[in-house]
């Protein structure tokens, strides 16, 4: 295995792993949970959390729309996205950075020799 | 969970994934002990009387990674140098070289040493070789024996040069 195909290896270990962390709510986190939904279903009162614009004078091309806005218009979102793509960055790049270990020969009536290789 | 909860999250998962990469290293190292086989002062050959230097080659999977070094030791004389080769800092003969620190990047394969020792005409005479596995993130050292046998290099590979990898067979 060649350092190239190391460093892939690293880049889609972190790829992997970030999408993990930042896909997994912890615990500690989660919100009090709610009976779900679906705001695609048509009926005569508007579920809750959605505002039935239908009942709006004015308009009408959308019935229902979000009280909230996309995820993409968040500034955590984007905040997370650069955290997220720095760490993938150093964890692709750090492991082959750092120099190796100090040179340490060992064994009984030690002679030490010669004490070279990758990253000396 | 609001805005800020989710970036304390996300910052706290990828600096426990940075910290967790910084305590692993990539390299896998080797200790190389390479000892003289006594039988070469045995077969009528002045090998130890006329060697003059030791050069290390390093393979992985079959192919050379690194070129010739000279075996010295840490003060930079020759490991191989008659009258002294094989003996201690008493002078007494051991057949003891000493031990070669090696460090790979590489993630997985095999590394191999091949050890010449040569005369004072700059021919290889008798050779050694040992290897180990590559297992990076231990950051301990694999322990490789090289033995230097004493049956001189052979007649199709006159100079026991690296460039003639199978003539190495009949030596592990």
């Amino acid at each position: 295995m060649t350092r190239s195909s190391l460093r892939i290896r690293t880049v889609c270990f972190g790829v992997i792993a970030t999408l993990a962390f930042a896909t997994a709510v912890p615990a500690w986190a989660q919100e009090p949970s709610s009976e779900y939904v679906d705001p695609t279903i048509v009926k005569d009162e508007a579920p809750e959390g959605v505002k039935n614009l239908g009942a709006e004078p004015g308009v009408t091309k959308k019935k229902w729309e979000y009280d909230s806005p996309p995820v993409y218009k968040k500034w955590w979102f984007w905040a997370a996205t650069v955290v997220a793509t720095a760490a993938v960055v150093v964890l692709a790049v750090w492991p082959l950075t750092g120099h190796a270990a100090p040179c340490q020969q060992s064994g009984p009536n030690l002679i030490p020799l010669n004490c070279y290789g990758d990253g000396r | 969970m609001n805005g800020l909860q989710r970036l304390a999250c996300l910052i706290g998962s990828a600096a426990a994934l940075v910290l967790s990469a910084s305590g692993c290293d990539p390299y896998t190292y080797f200790n190389v002990h390479i000892t003289i086989d006594p039988a070469i002062d045995n077969n009528g050959s002045t090998t130890l009387r006329e060697v003059d230097s030791c050069a290390t080659y390093v393979f992985a999977d079959g192919k050379q990674i690194e070129k010739g070094e000279v075996l010295t030791m840490l003060n930079g004389t020759h490991a191989c140098k008659t009258p002294d080769t094989g003996k201690d800092a008493s002078g007494i003969l051991t057949y003891d070289l000493g031990v070669m620190d090696y460090s790979s990047a590489r993630s997985s394969g095999t590394i191999k040493f091949l050890i010449n020792m040569q005369n004072l005409q700059n021919q290889s005479t008798v050779q050694g070789s040992g290897e180990g596995p590559v297992s990076p993130g231990r950051g301990e050292r694999n322990p490789v024996n090289v033995l230097i046998k004493a049956e001189p290099c052979p007649n199709t590979c006159d100079t026991c040069q690296p460039t003639c990898p199978e003539d190495t067979s009949s030596y592990r």
